[in-house]
């Protein structure tokens, strides 16, 4: 786990605590707290997930989510950015991310939480296992957003 | 450990390819980050994937020159989320 001024990002293996990052989030400039939590996802009959697994360069991954964090702070003005990912493997419905955010504002809020996460997909050196009734594949995430979004 | 080598930290399908997570690569002479992947993984070789490359923890270009004692990583195609 990395921390900085209003900012906490980490991976982890275990389960992520989700009010505890609510709780750290939450802050008296705050007039919005906005989680966002990245669910597995199950696929159709045939195809059923059963589970996912991650994997991490741990030692760039973390400062690219700080340097992202951070980013997004200086963008919208936030109060705190709290993102954590998990390592390992995640049964499917586990949340594999979470993204919160406190801000004055709900809009500020909303914006920076859908630019961090369309940030991570593309370039946290994370990656994704997918096992499934029919065997096993590394799933890439779709290519990057435009950066305008925001 | 040679004197002009690098460490390789291979992940994902990579690191499945290579039956390794890391390597110590001695350097071919001056050499890039890109040429060093393709001496590694030809392209046209079966698996050979477009990836990003990072050197010391932070993305570079295909182009960047490669010192000894550098970190280098091969940036398959990204999961996380």
């Amino acid at each position: 786990m990395l921390e900085a001024a209003g900012l906490r990002v980490g991976l982890q293996a275990e389960p992520i605590d989700l009010l505890a990052g609510r709780d750290w989030a939450a802050c008296p400039g705050a007039g919005a707290v906005l989680s966002f939590e990245g669910t597995t996802r199950d696929g159709p009959p045939g195809e059923r997930v059963l589970r996912l697994e991650y994997e991490a360069y741990a030692a760039m991954a973390e400062p690219v989510l700080l340097a992202l964090a951070t980013e997004a702070k200086a963008r919208w003005g936030l109060e705190r950015a709290l993102v954590l990912h998990r390592t390992g493997a995640v049964a499917v419905g586990e949340v594999s991310v979470l993204v919160v955010v406190a801000a004055a504002h709900r809009r500020e809020a909303y914006a920076a939480s859908a630019w961090l996460m369309d940030r991570l997909k593309a370039e946290a050196p994370i990656w994704k296992r997918e096992l499934t009734e029919q065997g096993a594949a590394w799933r890439a995430n779709a290519g990057a957003p435009p950066e305008e979004l925001g | 450990m040679s004197e002009n080598s690098v460490t390789v930290m291979f992940f994902a399908m990579l690191r499945e390819q290579r039956g390794a997570s890391e390597a110590q690569v001695t350097l071919e002479g001056p050499e890039t980050v890109g040429a060093l992947y393709a001496r590694l993984f030809p392209p046209g070789a079966a698996g050979a994937l477009p990836v990003a490359f990072a050197v010391n923890h932070a993305y570079v270009e295909a182009e960047r020159l490669l010192v000894a004692g550098d970190e280098v990583a091969f940036i398959p195609p990204l999961g996380g989320g």
